[in-house]
């Protein structure tokens, strides 16, 4: 089931590119870039820490393709 | 576990268990058609030849291959490495496109070295038998001997130098990236400092290289043993493949075993 993801939303509302939000949450530029395009799912820890940088909920950022529509 | 699980195993392997028959008497028939012909051309002394007219080209072609494949090499990695190098400086930090452009460049260099840094070993050694041949038969060939220290000189300082400058450039690209290729450890260190994504594709390429290298160790075992009556090779080259079988093997299960324990946090 595709895990679609609002990432790139939440990223530029606090105006981050993608190298700085690696390190903001210790991944590379490439995993940011591949969680955002839905090509890779991260784990229970990794979109704990991305929905902190946000302070938002990882159900903000990270929903599966039923509750998306 | 129910009977109905236990039918369901059942039932998959018998169905399986059909094709693999099938592949079975496929491949005893093709052994069997294979092993005739290899004797029917080993009785005219065709496959004889051919073998030692491709034996005597790669120990003529390994005197000569490192300083050769090196300055070549050598050229073409410096090219993509000043391209890699020039798209990245003019990377505006956004655009995905162009900084994957960026990393496949980076990563074809790496194959190229890689490959290279196994090739030139290997033609190495096997220009020492070609020079051992030529000593034994009491001609002296320093001029192949000094051609042959250079080049794996001038190998050697390319691998290393070559990996060094692509491994930094990709901190570069990567600041968390950590480790020197100077480090004995540096293969620790760089998985170490690798996040999740980036390690799972570790393992998956290594999962793939063990299977390949089974089905690898497969072929050259029957090769080896057609070798054996073909060209009179001997056991050595059958029981090389099985140590390197053995211990591809050996490697995957005992870590598999030890995972079993492992905690992951």
């Amino acid at each position: 089931m595709p895990l679609y993801n609002h990432l790139k939303e939440y990223r530029a509302k606090i105006g981050v590119n993608q190298q700085e939000m690696g390190s903001l949450v210790d991944v590379s530029r490439q995993t940011i870039s591949q969680i955002e395009r839905g090509d890779y799912s991260p784990s229970v820890t990794l979109a704990l820490k991305i929905a902190k940088v946000f302070d938002a909920k990882v159900e903000d950022i990270f929903a599966y393709e039923e509750e998306e529509n | 576990m129910s009977r109905e699980q236990l039918e369901n195993i059942k039932r998959e392997d018998k169905k399986q268990g059909k094709k693999y028959i099938t592949l079975l008497i496929v491949c005893f028939v093709a052994g069997g058609i294979g092993g005739v012909l290899t004797a029917f051309l080993a009785d005219r002394g065709i496959l004889y030849g051919l073998a030692d007219m491709i034996s005597t080209a790669i120990r003529k072609i390994s005197i000569y291959y490192n300083l050769v494949a090196t300055v070549i090499l050598c050229v073409v990695v410096s090219l993509i490495y000043k391209k890699s190098k020039s798209v990245y400086t003019a990377w505006n930090g956004e655009d995905e496109a162009v900084i994957e452009k960026v990393e496949k460049l980076v990563s074809i260099n790496l194959i190229i070295i890689g490959i290279h840094s196994i090739f030139y070993l290997i033609f190495m050694t096997i220009g020492c038998v070609e020079v051992t041949y030529e000593i034994e038969a009491d001609r002296w060939p320093a001029t192949e001997i000094i051609i042959m220290a250079i080049g794996f000189v001038v190998s050697s300082v390319f691998t290393v130098k070559g990996q060094q400058k692509l491994v930094n450039f990709t901190k570069e690209i990567n600041p968390e990236k950590k480790g020197s290729v100077y480090d004995a450890k540096f293969q620790e260190k760089w998985l170490d400092s690798c996040d999740e994504m980036e390690k799972m594709r570790i393992y998956e390429s290594g999962y793939a290289a063990f299977k390949t290298v089974n089905t690898a160790c497969i072929v050259l075992d029957i090769l080896c043993f057609l070798g054996m009556f073909v060209w009179n090779v001997g056991i050595l080259p059958v029981c090389m493949v099985g140590i390197i079988w053995i211990i591809n093997a050996l490697a995957y299960y005992i870590k598999a075993m030890q995972l079993e324990t492992k905690k992951y946090k």
